[in-house]
């Protein structure tokens, strides 16, 4: 039986097939999102790469910011639920996930099943999420994927103390032009998200394993920083943008499942 | 006490005062966690070790050790809307060291809320947190001119209720004629700081309005007690022989600024420097007022009168005439007021004070946005550029 | 349209009309208006006085003219008030009663004074230390300043029995206001987040005896028809209120029921009895000694987590929504606690930010699906 998984962020879209709940027999990643193209081209796309038809889909779920408007799917259910049974798919040691989107940042706690027990979400701030990261990036003049090399060279950690991301891409600006080393201050940027991430962390309490999604997760500086701000292994999911869209496709099946 | 200089006695006496009450339990004296304009008097009777909270998170920023705290408080699901005298307080509850070193945790709570509303959940978390007794002494908010009857026979019922409370939580019975030693020292020192203060009005000031938010410290932590007498007679002395030596703090005093609110306490060294490299000088400030507390030691209700007429427990007329008189007073070219981020209670009413000073005067008033402990609510840049506009404000109105 | 209907239908204008209201009250018996900001303050004595009491919350209102008053990290409740206070709105009502509530609602009736000065605002201060002897005889002196100052503006007086008769209506009308509470909660698919709102925001705004009337009416109807109690979760709400609109649709969306609140708005209003005792004032000043649990009145045994707790086993609620109003200091203080004690418990809780006026409910969404997924799976 196969179930399809649609995940329709702010910034990207995703779709994964599900043969029995089991094996994914496709997974896409278009980096547009909702109000585009978006998601009817990684549908196109999931069902190419699956090599099946939109009538061989037994049940479509759909999560993400975008799922009000996602005409084709049968139910939408919140990426929260999505995300942590898809966490507990790839990795199901997990029982915290840290996801940190292009938009917002979210921490949920989950149980041996992949329900969840409890999540915390960031206050409507860009400060802590992918956001923050660009607008550092674009002042420093480098991409946001050069961000994790650049870290990386670091000898000190050039504090950004400011939590709002106007005022902290300022004392960013400030560092610079007091001559400090690009990559001390990128160590900075990390560390002024993991310490927000970690601070939103510790409303629901970290329990082991932790894993972190979402496509901040593709920064190893960051990763590392919120490391060592945490004092725990953080374990990146594999597959990590796709973890909402898999949740998506596996919640189809139990559904479909239960009757 | 030698001839030391103010300066250098207020770092002496307040390292003196924490060893002090680092000692206190093992001296066998209890500790009171205490509220910043309370009346202490009814400790100082019972011989209990006072210790201001407050006090110790500005000296905690001051030592750039606030945010290491917030993050403690911040993590346990204290907004960082609430005030950060508490969020840094609540971060060193769990922690038990500082920057600024230790404090003795309490055996009891002694909260005042003449100066805000705050304090009394900050109290009441305290309270449950620690487990120990909290003694609430309720200074009604006046919005009328005056208290009127009834509040202070209410406040009256409170010190009696409280004298209960300290004998039950002491054991033994109320000190009184300490007590009346200790109101009368509360009033010396008092008439003393005001006294200090009022230099301001000469030209040339005797001193940097600044170094009062240190001096401040004796009047918060040792009013009612024989060193705070002894200090501020030494400070008011010196400043006495200043004026009579026509000694300014400034060689050319160009703006003569007026600041309202709580100082940045991580930030002392800009809000120096930012007067001093533009021949500015605080000559005063809304805030020291508030410890100018005096009252007929014979009657409760004058002492109830007494502790409720601060700056922030009033309303705005009180606050409008009292800067008004300033501006008057201390011959005032320009008035800083600090929006600090955690004081709501004096904020939302410096729009229209600000309003009114500057149509009722002519003096221009600047707003700069900050906070009290918290340094990621304040930008350098945008206090900087603020003094300055005030001062170039004050310029053009010269020529 | 049932009989129902027609009452909710009537609740929901009125609790969306209340200039409307007033405007009536005042053309069709002469008498006069007087205003009553949040959040504890003790209607009765204007009610004494022949008056309409008539609930200040703020409202759906673009702020324009509160930033010349107060800064944008003001309370949306506190700023909405601002607001209609600068633009006149408040100018049909003799008199506004302004209890001090919060550090921001100390000041924003010293700059109601200035905004608007011709409708005048009296402060009434209740006690911290209101269960002592000395502040029960506080308040009840509270309530005769109050009483004497209304006097002063606008004639109509009050005597300790006309105190004692609107003490006794009120009695009946908030224990009516809890019971309805109850079999609410027993009939999910009538009365829905939103409804159930309308019922507690129309007593604000015409006299209480009239809204006795139809609650009891209401309550009645309602215990006529089979049990339902709703497909969703049921939970408990607590914080000061459930406005906007949206959060209430939203609510509702998602199948919750509300079987219980501790809102300040809400419950918090209805839930004290008022003793007995000879003197009327005294009553009221017994009254606000026995009440807990509100984030706004001084708890140093920090009460309201175990009251929550009582209210989540009362009803066999799923969990509780605990709605932070953003820039609410009180509220923000006790959530900590409240979070330990619900924890401590096993009940689980969604931490949501609300304002007042929220051009968009999309974050909320996200929160209270994910929450009522977590609830239904369990």
């Amino acid at each position: 039986m196969l179930t399809m998984g649609v995940d329709i962020g702010s910034a990207s879209s995703k779709v994964v097939i599900l043969k029995d709940g089991k094996d994914i027999l496709a997974g896409v990643v278009v980096p547009v999102g909702t109000g585009t193209s978006g998601p009817t081209r990684a549908l196109q796309q999931a069902l190419e790469m699956a090599k099946v038809s939109k009538s061989d889909i037994s049940k479509v779920v759909v999560t993400g910011y975008g799922r009000m408007t996602f005409k084709e799917a049968d139910e939408q259910v919140s990426e929260i639920t999505c995300h942590a049974k898809g966490v507990h798919h790839l990795v199901p040691s997990a029982r915290t996930i840290i996801d940190i989107g292009g938009q917002d940042a979210k921490v949920i706690k989950l149980d041996e099943h992949g329900y969840v027990t409890n999540f915390v979400m960031n206050e409507k701030c860009a400060a802590g999420t992918g956001r923050f990261l660009e607008v550092m990036a674009r002042v420093l003049e480098v991409s946001v994927s050069d961000l994790q090399e650049l870290g990386d060279q670091a000898e000190n950690i050039v504090p950004i103390s400011s939590t709002c991301t106007v005022f902290a891409e300022s004392e960013v600006i400030s560092q610079l032009a007091a001559g400090q080393k690009s990559a001390d201050v990128v160590a900075g940027i990390h560390q002024s998200v993991a310490r927000r991430v970690a601070g939103l962390a510790g409303r629901v309490g970290l329990t082991p394993d932790v894993v972190m999604t979402g496509g901040v997760a593709q920064n190893g500086g960051v990763v590392k920083a919120l490391e060592r701000e945490l004092k725990v292994p953080i374990v990146v999911a594999p597959k990590s943008q796709l973890t909402g869209a898999i949740g998506a496709a596996l919640i189809a099946y139990e559904k479909i499942s239960k009757r | 006490m030698t001839k030391l200089s103010a300066k250098d006695a207020i770092k002496k006496i307040q390292a003196e005062y924490y060893e002090e009450a680092n000692r206190a339990h093992e001296e066998g004296k209890l500790v009171a966690w205490v509220t910043s304009i309370a009346p202490r008097e009814f400790l100082e009777a019972m011989d209990i070790v006072t210790v201001y909270p407050e006090n110790h998170a500005a000296a905690i920023a001051a030592k750039k050790g606030s945010m290491e705290m917030i993050d403690i408080a911040e993590s346990m699901g204290y907004s960082a809307d609430i005030c950060s005298y508490a969020r840094v307080n609540l971060g060193y509850v769990e922690k038990g060291d500082s920057a600024a070193g230790k404090v003795p945790y309490p055996d009891l709570l002694f909260c005042c809320n003449n100066i805000c509303d705050t304090v009394t959940k900050w109290y009441e978390i305290l309270a449950r947190r620690l487990n120990v007794p909290l003694i609430m002494i309720d200074l009604p908010f006046g919005f009328t001119p005056q208290p009127t009857e009834h509040q202070l026979e209410y406040v009256v019922g409170q010190f009696e209720n409280a004298i209960s409370q300290l004998e039950a939580i002491c054991r033994k019975p109320f000190n009184y004629s300490r007590f009346e030693e200790s109101m009368h020292l509360s009033n010396q020192a008092a008439l003393l700081w005001k006294e200090s203060m009022e230099f301001g009005k000469k030209k040339p000031c005797p001193f940097n309005g600044l170094d009062f938010f240190n001096y401040m410290a004796q009047i918060v932590c040792s009013r009612g007690n024989e060193k705070a007498v002894e200090f501020f007679t030494l400070l008011r002395d010196e400043l006495a022989e200043k004026v009579a030596r026509g000694e300014g703090y400034l060689a050319e005093e160009k703006y003569r600024i007026l600041w309202d609110g709580i100082p940045l306490w991580y930030n002392l060294r800009l809000m120096n420097n930012t007067f001093k490299e533009n021949n500015a000088v605080m000559v005063g400030s809304t805030y020291p007022d508030n410890w100018a507390v005096t009252y007929d030691t014979t009657d409760l209700k004058s002492m109830a009168k007494a502790y409720m007429g601060n700056f922030s427990n009033r309303e705005f007329t009180f606050r409008f005439h009292n800067m008004l008189r300033m501006v008057r007073d201390y011959s005032i070219d320009g008035v800083v007021m600090h929006c600090n981020r955690s004081c709501k209670n004096q904020d939302f009413a410096q729009y229209a004070l600000a309003r009114e000073i500057t149509k009722v005067t002519g003096v221009p008033v600047t707003i700069v946005d900050g906070d009290q402990d918290d340094p990621r609510a304040f930008s350098e840049a945008q206090y900087v550029t603020r003094i300055q506009a005030l001062f170039e404000t004050i310029e053009r109105s010269r020529n | 349209m049932s009989r129902i209907e027609e009452i909710l239908k009537e609740m929901e204008y009125i609790a969306h009309h209340p200039a409307q209201m007033v405007m009536k009250w005042k053309s069709e018996t002469g008498k006069k208006a007087v205003g009553i900001a949040p959040i504890h303050c003790a209607e009765e004595v204007v009610h004494a006085a022949g008056m309409l009491p008539v609930g200040i919350w703020g409202g759906q209102t673009t702020l324009t003219r509160a930033s010349e008053y107060v800064q944008a990290f003001c309370c949306s409740i506190a700023k909405a008030i601002m607001e209609l206070s600068a633009a006149g709105a408040y100018k049909h009502l003799d008199a506004i009663v302004f209890p001090e509530t919060c550090d921001t609602l100390r000041v924003i009736p010293l700059m109601m004074r200035i905004a608007d000065p011709l409708t005048p605002v009296i402060g009434l201060v209740l006690p911290d230390n209101r269960k002592i002897p000395a502040g029960i005889e506080y308040t009840a002196n509270e309530y005769r300043n109050i009483a004497k100052r209304l006097e002063e503006i606008t004639g109509n007086m009050v005597t300790d029995s006309s105190l004692h008769a609107s003490i006794e209506l009120y009695n009946k009308h908030h224990a009516a206001m809890m019971r309805f509470f109850d079999v609410a909660a027993e009939h999910a698919d009538i009365i829905n987040p939103y409804w159930r709102h309308q019922v507690v925001k129309s007593s604000f705004f015409i006299l209480k005896e009239k809204h006795l009337a139809l609650v009891e009416e209401l309550t009645a109807e309602l215990s006529a028809l089979p049990v339902n109690k709703g497909k969703g979760p049921r939970v408990v709400v607590t914080g000061i209120m459930t406005e906007p609109d949206k959060l209430l649709h939203l609510l509702g969306e998602f199948g919750y029921t509300i079987v219980a609140d501790d809102l300040a708005q809400s419950s918090r209003q209805f839930r004290t009895h008022t003793p007995d005792d000879t003197d009327p004032f005294i009553r009221l000043g017994k009254r606000f000694a026995a009440f807990e649990g509100c984030s706004c009145v001084c708890d140093p045994d920090k009460l309201r987590g175990k009251i929550l707790i009582d209210m989540v086993n009362r009803q066999q609620a799923d969990g509780v929504v605990v709605l932070i109003l953003k820039f609410c200091d009180p509220e923000e203080y006790d959530y900590p606690f409240i979070k330990q004690d619900l924890e401590a418990a096993g009940i689980p809780h969604l931490y949501l930010e609300i304002e007042q006026q929220m051009d968009s409910v999309e974050q909320l969404r996200t929160r209270l699906q994910a929450f009522s997924e977590m609830l239904m799976d369990r």
